[in-house]
């Protein structure tokens, strides 16, 4: 097999798993760029033109608040995840556990 | 929101930057507009700054850099935006490619049979027909297929109203699958060839009578026959060409057309093969001009030879029907 189809599955798993790393993130209030650093460093490379307005997508879905900081160097939207946000994050983790716990046993 | 940048340049000094998120931000609603773009601003400012710490860049190619690895902001607008980033999505492609096929195959053909016998009645060569019909069956083509993409683009965009969906077949039903292909039956070929020939025949009879090339446009039939015979000939064509779809309708051929078929042959040989006979069929003036140029022409010739092929063909019409009758009962 070689390491372009590694590469393409392991890109196609991880997509769904974005919103769900995003939320776990965002317990602690983080703006676009910060996230998209810590995002990739924990191994969810994600393009910032996917990032920033999944962002926006998620907020309007109340599942995120945001709140401009101006005491930095440069005005920064600092997102934080909602009740409803990490109501959902509960949901998507337990799914998550179960497809885990499905596929183990399938194997 | 303007702002009025005065530089000594006289020409706008926007940067990179601000271009790109004009850009990116254009097409959204004024309420988010302004917030966007500073989230985009303060994000690209982010970026630019790690490039120059971790790689050493100056602020200028930073910046530049920067905006490389965003990419085209008619993405990120669409993003923002949540607009389709195709015309035609693969949800909606099945139903169009289905929608596109059918509408082309029904309204191309039917167009240029159309167009032919105008043509044909409005005068010209052969050639001139040709192309005319030709020209607008290119058109009425392109038309559908610009036609359907947009109904198709607008519905993918959402602006279709429910009943729009319904009549373009978005929703896909079992009903709509497509009987197997049997033997030689319901061939659309055997259809669409038949009636351009219907078409063409009945063009020609019209033709002859204004455009003849004998003489003085001579008409070749005698025109006496417009009284009865030839209005009745372009009417047995109709029928013949009713009868096309009626078979096409129904899948293809079965004993019962195949008798119909003959009994429609025999119609349609009778009046040609009598007024032959009676030397009635070709315009006398015509056959004189024929023997001015051609003095051992003989009408009656022709008159034997138009009664031959006119029964060769009624026969082998006849057969042919029922051979493909035979195979189709046999494959199914």
């Amino acid at each position: 097999m070689n390491d372009d189809i590694l590469t393409g599955h392991l890109q196609e798993l991880r997509r769904g798993t974005v919103v769900m790393a995003a939320l776990a993130t965002l317990s602690r209030p983080t703006y676009g760029y910060a996230l998209l650093e810590t995002l990739a460093e924990a191994g969810f490379a994600v393009d910032a033109n996917t990032l920033y307005p999944l962002l926006r997508r998620l907020e309007k879905q109340g599942l995120l608040t945001s709140e401009w900081n101006t005491e930095e160097s440069r005005p920064r939207k600092f997102y934080r995840v909602s009740p409803d946000g990490e109501t959902l994050l509960r949901a998507l983790l337990d799914e998550w556990r179960t497809l885990h716990a499905s596929i183990e046993g399938l194997r | 929101m303007a702002t009025h940048q005065t530089t000594t340049t006289g020409r706008s000094a926007a940067s990179l930057t601000d271009r790109y998120v004009h850009a990116a931000t254009r097409g959204l609603p004024d309420s988010q507009r302004d917030d966007v773009a500073d989230e985009l601003r303060a994000s690209i400012g982010d970026r630019a700054e790690a490039l120059q710490h971790a790689e050493g860049l100056d602020a200028e190619r930073a910046e530049y850099v920067a905006l490389e690895e965003l990419g085209d902001p008619a993405r990120l607008a669409a993003g923002y935006s949540g607009r389709a980033l195709q015309l035609i999505g693969p949800e909606l492609y099945p139903a169009y490619v289905r929608v596109l096929r059918s509408v082309l195959l029904a309204a191309v053909p039917t167009v240029a049979v159309v167009i032919a016998i105008i043509a044909a009645l409005d005068g010209g060569s052969a050639g001139s027909i040709l192309g005319e019909t030709l020209w607008i069956a290119a058109t009425v083509a392109l038309h559908v297929c610009f036609w359907i993409t947009l109904a198709f683009a607008l519905t993918e965009r959402g602006v279709a109203a429910g009943d729009v969906r319904g009549s373009l077949g978005v929703q896909w039903a079992p009903d709509q699958l497509p009987d197997l292909p049997r033997e030689r039956s319901g061939s659309l070929l055997e259809m669409v060839s038949t009636l351009v020939w219907l078409g063409l025949l009945a063009g020609a009879v019209v033709w002859q009578q204004f455009r003849s090339p004998l003489g003085d446009h001579e008409p070749v039939l005698d025109p006496d026959l417009w009284s009865f015979w030839l209005p009745l000939i372009l009417a047995l064509i109709l029928v013949e060409a009713a009868f096309e779809v009626v078979k096409y309708r129904a899948a293809g051929w079965s004993p019962t057309l195949a008798t119909v078929n003959v009994g429609l042959g025999a119609l349609f040989a009778a009046p040609l093969v009598y007024l032959a006979a009676e030397d009635r069929l070709l315009n006398p003036a015509a056959v004189a001009e024929v023997q001015a140029e051609w003095s051992g022409f003989d009408p009656e010739t022709l008159n034997a030879a138009i009664i031959v092929v006119t029964l060769a063909i009624w026969v082998w019409d006849g057969v042919d029907g029922w051979l493909k009758t035979r195979a189709a009962s046999a494959a199914a």
